[in-house]
This record gives structure tokens, C-alpha cells and sequence, in this order.
């Protein structure tokens, strides 16, 4: 739940996503609520908050769709 | 030279039915697939009742239909406005309004009112439709007579970032001669795959279709949402040998490199300068990439400056020189011809020139001269006539290859209640080229943090606009004419840097 409420925190302070209201599951990037150029930042914001290293060639869309698959991503990556 | 844009492209692509020639990331159709949906989209059109001369919306972000239908509508010769499928309601009323539109292609349960009451003509795309004969499919296209065609080809839109968008014509002359004129100089080869990831109503992107076709090549395009894992798995599944993409994308294409993108052999960067940095990454991350760095816009039907890739080492930032049918000219306000290396207003002239916006006095008294179209880009010409561009000459800049209006975020942030004044800039970064940041000065103690201020803001501007950056200030200092004074506001913020609860 830690990683969830990072990451609503930082999707609401970096993007201005009314996170609180967004669904664990809803779309973000394929619903047009980011682009692809916020991908970028999210990237290296969540390096920075969690203390991994991720490669933008290596993010699918698939990875970064929700909150949910976020939180999976960065669960992935930090064990 | 004025002919049917469908038949110049059509027309091209008699031989080898069972060649590829589009695509996207799961269906591929080969040149009889393409023939056959023109065909029946073209009789179909007909059928419904669309005429030479008649505009049609015509919705994107539908995938590859939208280049068989916009075909078809050619063949016609209809007039197509080519549109996002989330268009705004202020925009779809003014469409509507300018050219009493009364047909539509592409709509459904999500489009908007101002679109209801059009007249819904139906698609008839089918990637698994095959022509029996190619010669024989042309010669059955119901090709409006070339006395019926009209000038105009169609109308796309700028990017409204200085208002609400202006439409921009379209004519089947500068369409062909621009394809014509880039296709001999990007030099892409009949067994290349070329793949843009743009949205296909930009002028890129159709001038990427035509140029590829043109060339006998394969065009792949996917208009959804790609992070640059997915843009590479395309790129690879579909052999992919020329990419066409923003200065953003090539960044990535760089840090790929040849190792994961082996079949790569050319890319095109278009929609800003190309960084140094990333042409020699480009350089030394593949060994054989040939790299085309093109400048272009909607108003000239196309690109209009290339610099090709025997020039990349000494010329790089540079935008290149005119292809055929353009001539550049750098201006001073009071319209002299600027020296070598002075920075002055780009005009624009030529064979292929731009007549100005459509039903839009008052902007083409702005743009129009007889020196040319003032494109307002800023740049200068060197000794041997290569172009560099040194920004725009209005508060436009380009955040990864789509221009951002500084004005209207600072219009949109003067909305707010709490705000008393408000600054906006560019700033460099290194993934985005320039991107936005908003200097604001609060009324009394009601400041928001950064995160309030863009959910704020989302409602109003695009995603795009929305400032990478907000620093709070004191006050935004101001001449006596009410210009922001630079000097006193770098000092400013030199002396606040990081105290504010905005920052950030």
C-alpha cells in the first residue's frame, strides 16, 4: 500500500492528476490523462522515490497504464 | 501541375500487387489490399451521396482506415478535414461554422455534438479485401473528371496555440510537388518499411504517407500512446528499415542503438532542430544510419528545408536548405534582407508558397507580403545557405516537436483567483527540448503548492502546456509599458531560489 500512495502522491504533485478520484486500475497514458512525453518524468520520479534504475527502453505501456501496474512495475523492480 | 493527389499515389503503385504498402502493428496490407479499399470506399462514398467540391470531416485516431478513406475522398475529389477524434466543442462548432461542413467519416457514441448533426457516411475498410488486378482496380476508381477537381484538397489545422486553430488548405498541387520534391531528397528505397508513431492528421505524417508511397516503399504508422519499449518491439516485429519521428523520439532511437534496432538503416527527424549531442549519439551508436533532419509545416503542404546526411558532422543544428519549389529569405522587422548570420524573420516563397489561411483575413494580413509567408520561426542562413532556426518570434516554443503556447498557459494560470501576476518561459531539458515554466506571484498569503496548480490548470490547457516548473515570486517585475523586465526578474529569482512552496 506504501508504494500505491507514493505513487498517487506523485501523479498528483508532479502531474496534477486528481489521483484520490483515479481508480487503481483506470487508464492513465491509452485514456490521454498523460502522454508519452510524461512518461519520461514519471520514469525519474519514481526513481528517485524508490531508489531504482529504470531504463526507458525497458517501460512498455503494459507497465505503466495504471496505478496498479505502476505499483507492479516498481514492486517488480525493487526485489 | 495540377492532378488528383489519389492518382498521382495510386497511379505510382501499378506493379507488384502482393507487395506491402501499409501497415500498422498487427495488419499489414499489400498494395492489392489498398487498391480494393479505395475502390469500395471511393463507390461507397459515391453511393452516399459525396461530390467533387464537397467538404467531409474525416476523423483520425481511428488507425489505418483513415488513409484508405482519405484516398477515396481524393478520388472523389472531395475536400477532407482531417480532425482529432477529441476534438473541442469550440473548435468542431468553428469547423463546422467556416466550412459549412455536412458530412462526416469516422464518427460514433464519443464524438462531439458540434458533429451529431452531420451526415454519418460509412467505411468500408477491410484489410483482408484483395483487388483482382491492379490495372484494372485503377482503372475502375471513380476518378472525378480533372475539370471537376477542385483547387483545394482538403483542410487540416494548425495547432491553435495562438488561438483557436487555423485551418489550413490543402491543394493537390503543393501535396505533389512537396511529396515529389522530399521524396528526391530523403531517398528512401522501395524495400524499405517506413514506421511514424504521430497522430496521421499532421501534415508529418501525411507527408511521410505520400513520400513513401511515392518511393515505392512500405508506410507502418500507429497513432496510440507507445512508451519507447513498445515504439522499439514495432519497430523489430514489423522489419522495420526507416523511422520517422521528432527530435524526442530520436534520443531514443540513439540510446537503442543499432543492437537492438538492427534492421534500422534510416530515420528522419523532423518537427525542431536536432540536438548535436544526439546526432553524434546517432552517429556513434550505429554504424551505417542515414539521417535526414527535415524542417516543414502544415501551411507549405509538407516540409520544406532537409539537411541531408552528408552534412550532419559540419552543419549540425542546422535545419538544412530549401528542397525544390521554396525559397527562404531572412527578414529584419522593417522587412531588409538580414545579413549572413543575422537573426532575423523567416519568410518563405516559391513554386510551392503558401496562399494563406483558409477564410482568415485578419491572420493573413499578418503572414502574407509579397516577400512571402512570414512563418514565424526566427533564424538565419550561414555563408553557404543552410538554415539554422533560433526560436520563434511569438511566445511559441516546441516541447518535444509540438509547439506550446507560453501565452496561453499564462493566460490559463491568470484564471486563477489566488494568482495576482504571472510570467511564462521555456526552459532547456535535456529529453524535452523546452519545456514550460510559470513564474507567478500570489495575492495576500494564498498560495498553492505545484501539485493544485496543474490539477488546476488540466482543466483548461493541454497536457502539453502544463508547466514542468513553478517558482513563486514576490512580485513578476514589470517596465513602465508593462513588460516583464528580465533583468530584475533573474534577480529575483536568483534571490528567492528555493523557498517557495510552489518550487518545483
Amino acid at each position: 500500500m506504501a508504494v500505491e500512495e507514493s505513487v498517487r502522491s506523485i501523479l498528483s504533485s508532479e502531474f496534477g492528476l486528481d489521483s484520490s478520484s483515479l481508480e487503481t486500475d483506470a487508464a492513465i497514458f491509452s485514456a490521454g490523462l498523460l502522454d508519452s512525453l510524461n512518461s519520461l518524468r514519471l520514469l525519474m520520479m519514481l526513481e528517485s522515490q524508490f531508489g531504482l534504475s529504470i531504463s526507458p527502453l525497458d517501460v512498455s505501456l503494459d507497465d505503466v497504464d495504471s496505478i496498479s501496474k505502476i505499483t507492479e512495475t516498481v514492486n517488480r523492480l525493487k526485489d | 501541375m495540377k492532378d488528383n493527389t489519389s492518382r498521382l499515389v495510386l497511379g505510382s503503385l501499378l506493379r507488384r500487387p502482393n507487395k506491402p504498402v501499409l501497415g500498422d502493428d498487427t495488419v499489414c496490407l499489400d498494395r492489392s489490399s489498398l487498391f480494393e479499399n479505395v475502390r469500395l470506399q471511393a463507390n461507397l462514398f459515391l453511393q452516399s451521396g459525396l461530390r467533387p467540391d464537397d467538404f467531409v470531416v474525416l476523423m483520425c485516431d481511428r488507425g489505418l482506415a483513415f488513409w484508405s478513406e482519405l484516398l477515396a475522398a481524393w478520388v472523389l475529389g472531395a475536400k477532407p478535414i482531417c480532425v482529432e477524434k477529441n476534438i473541442s466543442d469550440e473548435h468542431a462548432a468553428s469547423v463546422v461554422q467556416m466550412t459549412s461542413v455536412s458530412k462526416i467519416i469516422g464518427a460514433d457514441e464519443t464524438t462531439t455534438p458540434e458533429f451529431k448533426a452531420l451526415e454519418r457516411l460509412p467505411s468500408s475498410f477491410d484489410p483482408n479485401a484483395e483487388a483482382g488486378d491492379l490495372q484494372s482496380c485503377f482503372r475502375d476508381l471513380p476518378f472525378v473528371d480533372d475539370s471537376e477537381l477542385p483547387d483545394l484538397a482538403g483542410l487540416i489545422f494548425t495547432s491553435g496555440t495562438t488561438g483557436l486553430p487555423k485551418g489550413v488548405p490543402l491543394t493537390h498541387r503543393a501535396l505533389n510537388l512537396n511529396a515529389l520534391s522530399t521524396a528526391q531528397r530523403l531517398q528512401l528505397r522501395d524495400s524499405d518499411r517506413l514506421l511514424i508513431a504521430t497522430p496521421f492528421r499532421f501534415i508529418s505524417s501525411i507527408s511521410h504517407f505520400l513520400v513513401t508511397l511515392l518511393s515505392g516503399a512500405a508506410f507502418f504508422g500507429v497513432e496510440r500512446t507507445l512508451m519507447i519499449k513498445d515504439l522499439i518491439d514495432i519497430l523489430n516485429d514489423r522489419d522495420i528499415s526507416a523511422f520517422g519521428g521528432s527530435p524526442f523520439h530520436m534520443q531514443f532511437i540513439a540510446m537503442a542503438g543499432e543492437h537492438r534496432l538492427p534492421k534500422l538503416r534510416w530515420a528522419m527527424s523532423s518537427g525542431d532542430h536536432l540536438r548535436r549531442e544526439v546526432i553524434e549519439k546517432l552517429a556513434g551508436n550505429f554504424s551505417n544510419l542515414e539521417l535526414h533532419v527535415v524542417y516543414g509545416m502544415a501551411e507549405l503542404g509538407g516540409r520544406f528545408c532537409e539537411l541531408p546526411p552528408q552534412y550532419l558532422s559540419n552543419k549540425a543544428g542546422s535545419v538544412g536548405f530549401p528542397i525544390n519549389g521554396f525559397e527562404i529569405t531572412i527578414r529584419r522587422d522593417d522587412g531588409t534582407t538580414c545579413d549572413v548570420g543575422e537573426v532575423g524573420n523567416i519568410y518563405v516563397s516559391g513554386q510551392i508558397g503558401f496562399e494563406g489561411y483558409f477564410r482568415n483575413t485578419k491572420a493573413n494580413q499578418k503572414v502574407l507580403s509579397s516577400v512571402g509567408f512570414l512563418n514565424g520561426d526566427m533564424g538565419y542562413v550561414d555563408d553557404e545557405g543552410f538554415v539554422f532556426l533560433s526560436g520563434r518570434s511569438d511566445s511559441v516554443f516546441k516541447r518535444s516537436g509540438l509547439k506550446v503556447s507560453a501565452q496561453i498557459i499564462a493566460d490559463a494560470l491568470m484564471n486563477l483567483d489566488e494568482i495576482h501576476d504571472v510570467f511564462c518561459t521555456s526552459e532547456e531539458n535535456d529529453f524535452e527540448g523546452r519545456v514550460p515554466v510559470a513564474y507567478i506571484s500570489w495575492k495576500n498569503e494564498s498560495e498553492m503548492d505545484s501539485g493544485e496548480i496543474s490539477r488546476t490548470l488540466r482543466r483548461f490547457i493541454p497536457v502539453n502546456h502544463i508547466p514542468a516548473r513553478y517558482v513563486s515570486l514576490p512580485e513578476i517585475p514589470r517596465t513602465g509599458s508593462g513588460k516583464v523586465d528580465r533583468r530584475r526578474l533573474a534577480s529575483l529569482i536568483e534571490a528567492t531560489k528555493g523557498s517557495s512552496k510552489a518550487e518545483g
